[in-house]
């Protein structure tokens, strides 16, 4: 007989059974537990007992309440009942309390179901594979052609150690039209059997395989391409012309799943499907020595046997090659992991560390609704106490104060959802897409689930004040007249008032340091108009560079006479896309050299396009521009430190050119990388690196087609231009920074919260001892205590915990503030200015909150407050 | 069987202070409780499972007893404190049997008989219903 079981049984039973009938039922419910057990297994025996006991407690319970009915559910429900109105009558009755409560829960629910919602693509929601957890990303490497390399037909004859083997290969972008709609399809090239080692639920097209260039290509789109390009049309065997006017044509095979994730994250925008052709698993080229060497290999994607890791697949086809007597290195090397861990790895622990701040929330919540009901609590002894003197238990008292928080709680919940439903659709619009990459945060049901599970916490944290309310004893309140606290308990309340003060600080420094780095961002003198709309367009590498040069200035001049363009230039290499430019480089001026200069190539009316401000000298005229150059004030510092560098010489491509003006530096990358030294000089000199270059537009007004109007023009040109999407340069920088300011947006939406939280919470406090010395107060406003002594006397107590736990939270958020370094731009962790705000913020919300009800205690008229009691 | 008052107590003496509900199912006025009712239908029929079972009629069996006749579950709370009212009312009688049996835990049984007041009710009720039921038989059939 499991022992604790049948003491739970007992416990329940003899709290209402009369002591002497309480042996013979648990006789009789042991000889008909041993019959159970026998026939359907100890699980349901164990089940059914407690069913029996709890239905059997009821019915004495019910009979001792005095219901004639004998049947335990009615009467249940009728206690419930009655139960719910009590509470909604205590909740009803103090308006303010309540609404303080329900906001805490609010926002401690809602902000936490929020931070779930989004960190739940990378903590449990599953990837849209069927058994994931099979799935093993490869991404074999070859150093040596010295032994013949492998090839897909060896590894996929490897059954020990693959169940199936899919091959894809790099991205493209497929420029193509239906007739009427026409759109840029980033595409990757798969093997037949990719779709089937997912597990997606649907047939690969028989004849899936490259055809020669005469025929047509089969290719399988996403949901959001085919609906973009055919509308509600049913896309299925339609034809795709690929532009410009070069004639491939793609036949629409079938649409993928409106759930299918391409299975690598930087893959995140893959709109369509075409097939691998016959590409061998390691690409090989000829160098420019003459010799064969590897260009690369397909990536792979495996559905394992069970039992197989991903180390063991690694080991098993990864070789080395003798190198020299002793020393190997590695011939083919192959990079694995689980897929599931690959996709999700990267952002899991920042996944995580948010939800733990989001917990963290919801923990000073729970704190805070505790405080506020005990302070309720010790508010209603009386009540209580008179409950008790006619004949309610504790067991009552603890029900009533427990049902009343769920109601509460279910208020929490309901608004909570309210308000993640909220946040979530404000993040779902300045989330940085690195951030989505498993999909956009959403309200799902899991989310539900989560909100209602913290309202479970909260309800835990009930705890307290039940079992305060329970040990509440009728003779304490007839022998005290003021409303009774023991001392521990508001050693207790302060404790967490304290605790609360403390981490809304910790939070609020980070918040003031991050939103101080991103207004010195945005304060900064770019060095050029934000409206400036820049367009990059890459030419093919087989060209000459002259060649690409006289497209380039053919381009311009075509860009120049459309309509609404005042000026156009170009500039080689992209401009503000985050993008690294390559190696570094060196310049000559005059007899200085310096180091990781670069020279960009810019055609004429480049300075005027991008309203560059000139510092000293003058910009290049139309007549001398191609024997003159501009330098960056960086390469002016650093080449000439004490005289003005116009007038000397650089060396740089095919001829030395005088310098003329020094212009603004240029953040040419990103917002928050400080500009490189940069000398601009004429695109006639460079001698290389034109094939990626960025047109920049002064235009009246920026419309929704002006991207397509402009790469029509540069397509016109030379169709084998690929175009990406324009835009202007303030879009760009705002998105080289999308991740700070989404870091931003979050860490003060915390802290927001937090300091709300707290400063409600502070509220309670004072508001409970402002109740609680009513009648001290009225006595000493009686015998003449002034205002301010009043105001002092209620408030000390909790503003010196509140404020003693923001000094505790500014030591550790000034500690903490070190581990935002890499947020931080233009100011440094500790930053005074940071610091200062954030400690005025809090000494105000304390001040603030610690006043509302001290003025309510200067209200009260003495003799009615002498009444009270 | 109380009489229901649905108002509430006031159990503080102004009325700024606290009130305080009483269900109204909880109050009853003792003093106008009418005289005990004749037996119930289920009172009936637990004395008549007692009987049935002769001796050996403790919680487990007679709820067993019923269940088998009426072949309708029957909760265990009811079956006890219907045994507990009519114990109260003199119509059954328990002991404790002396010696426990290992399967019950080492627990007694209590067993019960009927009193002669009850069986002289148990009678009393049957007849009665013999009695109503004269004249009835073309529309309730044979008994």
């Amino acid at each position: 007989m499991p022992r604790l079981l049948w003491r739970v049984v007992e416990w329940r039973l003899s709290r209402h059974m009369p002591p002497r009938h309480l042996g013979p039922a648990l006789g009789d419910l042991a000889e008909d537990y041993a019959a159970r057990r026998r026939s359907s297994g100890r699980l349901r025996a164990d089940w059914w007992l407690l069913r029996e006991s709890r239905s059997l407690a009821s019915a004495y319970r019910m009979r001792a309440l005095g219901e004639r009915s004998s049947s335990s559910s009615r009467a249940t429900v009728d206690a419930l009942r009655f139960d719910l109105g009590q509470a909604w009558r205590a909740i009803r009755g103090r308006p303010a309390a309540t609404l303080a409560t329900a906001t805490v829960l609010t926002l401690g629910i809602g902000l936490v179901s929020a931070m779930f919602a989004l960190a739940d693509p990378y903590l449990l929601r599953p990837l849209p594979y069927s058994q994931p957890d099979a799935l093993v990303a490869l991404y074999p490497s070859v150093r040596t052609l010295e032994a013949p390399p492998p090839t897909l037909d060896d590894w996929r004859r490897r059954t020990d150690l693959f169940a199936r083997l899919a091959a894809w290969s790099d991205i493209q972008n497929l420029d193509v039209s239906n007739g009427d709609r026409g759109a840029v399809i980033p595409a990757v090239s798969v093997s037949p059997d990719f779709l089937p080692v997912l597990g997606v639920p649907m047939a690969a097209p028989a004849d899936w395989r490259q055809r020669d260039d005469s025929a047509e290509t089969p290719i399988l789109l996403t949901t959001d391409v085919a609906r973009r390009l055919f509308g509600p049309d049913a896309p299925v065997g339609r034809a795709l012309k690929s532009a410009p006017e070069n004639g491939h044509t793609y036949r629409v095979a079938g649409v993928l799943p409106s759930t299918f994730l391409f299975p690598s994250l930087g893959m995140g925008g893959v709109g369509g499907l075409i097939p691998l052709g016959d590409v061998p698993l390691v690409r090989v080229r000829r160098s420019l020595t003459g010799q064969t060497v590897p260009d690369g290999s397909l990536r792979l994607l495996a559905r394992v046997q069970p039992g197989v890791t991903p180390e063991r697949v690694s080991a098993a086809l990864s070789t080395t090659t003798a190198r020299g007597r002793e020393a190997t290195e590695p011939g083919v090397r192959v990079v694995t992991d689980w897929l599931p861990v690959e996709m999700r790895g990267r952002l899991r622990p920042l996944a995580l560390g948010a939800l733990g701040a989001g917990l963290l929330i919801l923990a000073v919540c729970a704190a805070n609704i505790a405080n506020l009901l005990l302070a309720r609590g010790a508010s209603r002894v009386h009540e209580f106490a008179t409950r008790q003197a006619l004949g309610a238990s504790g067991y009552d008292l603890a029900r009533l104060v427990f049902i009343e928080l769920g109601c509460l709680a279910i208020m929490g919940i309901g608004g909570g959802l309210l308000l993640a439903a909220g946040a979530i659709a404000v993040v779902a619009t300045v989330i940085p897409s690195q951030f989505t990459t498993l999909g956009a945060p959403a309200l799902t049901w899991r989310v539900v689930w989560f909100a209602c599970a913290s309202g479970g916490v909260v309800m835990a944290a009930g705890i307290v004040p039940a079992w305060a309310a329970w040990r509440v004893a009728p003779a304490t309140i007839l022998a005290q007249s003021a409303l009774a606290e023991s001392k521990s308990m508001r050693r207790l309340r302060y404790g967490m008032v304290m605790a609360q003060s403390a981490v809304a600080v910790v939070l609020l420094v980070g918040a003031a340091m991050l939103v101080r780095s991103y207004a010195a961002l945005f304060t900064q003198d770019t060095g050029y108009a934000g409206d400036t709309f820049a367009v990059r367009a890459v030419y093919p590498r087989s060209l000459s560079v002259d060649a690409v040069r006289a497209d380039i200035i053919a381009t311009v001049e075509r860009l120049r006479h459309l309509p609404g363009v005042s000026s156009a230039a170009a500039t080689s290499g992209p401009l503000v896309e985050n993008l690294s430019m390559g190696g570094a480089a060196s310049l000559t001026v005059g007899t200085v050299v310096v180091p990781r200069a670069r020279a960009v190539p810019v055609t004429s009316a480049f300075f005027d396009t991008m309203r560059s401000r000139l510092i000293t000298g003058r910009l290049p005229a139309p007549d001398d521009h191609a024997r003159t150059a501009v330098v960056s004030a960086t390469l002016a510092a650093m080449c000439c430190p004490d005289a003005s560098p116009v007038g000397r010489v650089l060396l740089s491509g095919s001829r030395p050119l005088e310098i003329v003006g020094v212009i603004g530096d240029i953040y040419d990358n990103a917002l928050d990388q400080h500009p490189m030294p940069r000398a601009f000089v004429p695109i006639e000199t460079s001698a290389a690196g034109l094939s990626t270059t960025t047109y920049v537009l002064r235009v009246e007004r920026v419309g929704p087609d002006l991207g397509a109007l402009i790469a029509r023009e540069i397509s016109a040109v030379n169709r084998d231009a690929s175009v990406a999407d324009g835009s202007t340069l303030r879009d760009r920088l705002l998105r080289s920074v999308g991740d700070r300011s989404f870091t931003t947006l979050v860490l003060t939406f915390f802290a927001v919260a937090a300091v709300s939280i707290s400063a409600a919470g502070l509220v309670g406090v004072v508001s409970f001892a402002v109740a609680r010395r009513t009648r001290e107060i009225a006595i000493r406003r009686a015998i003449g205590a002034s205002a301010s002594h009043v105001r002092v006397l209620v408030a000390r107590e909790a503003a010196t915990a509140a404020g003693l736990g923001a000094i505790i939270g500014f030591a550790v958020g000034t500690w903490l503030s070190r581990t935002l370094q890499s947020f931080l731009y233009g100011i440094h962790p500790g930053d005074a200015l940071s610091l200062v705000s954030a400690a005025a913020v809090m000494l105000a919300v304390v001040v603030i909150a610690a006043w509302i009800p001290a003025r309510r205690a200067l209200r009260l008229s003495p003799t009615i407050a002498l009444r009270t009691e | 069987m109380g009489l229901r008052v649905p108002h509430c107590v006031s159990a503080s003496p102004r009325e700024s202070e606290t009130q305080v509900d009483i269900p109204p199912t909880y109050v009853y006025i003792v003093s106008i409780m009418p005289a005990p009712a004749p037996l119930g239908e289920f009172e009936v029929v637990v004395l008549m499972a007692v009987l049935h079972l002769d001796g050996n009629a403790y919680g487990s069996t007679i709820r067993a007893e019923i269940e088998r006749r009426s072949g309708r579950r029957i909760s265990r709370g009811s079956v006890y404190i219907t045994l507990d009212r009519l114990e109260d009312k003199g119509l059954l009688a328990s002991k404790l049997e002396r010696a426990s049996v290992a399967s019950r835990g080492g627990r007694q049984k209590r067993l019960f008989r009927v009193t002669p007041p009850g069986l002289k009710l148990v009678r009393h009720s049957v007849s009665l219903l013999a009695r109503m039921q004269e004249g009835l038989e073309p529309l309730l059939g044979e008994p």
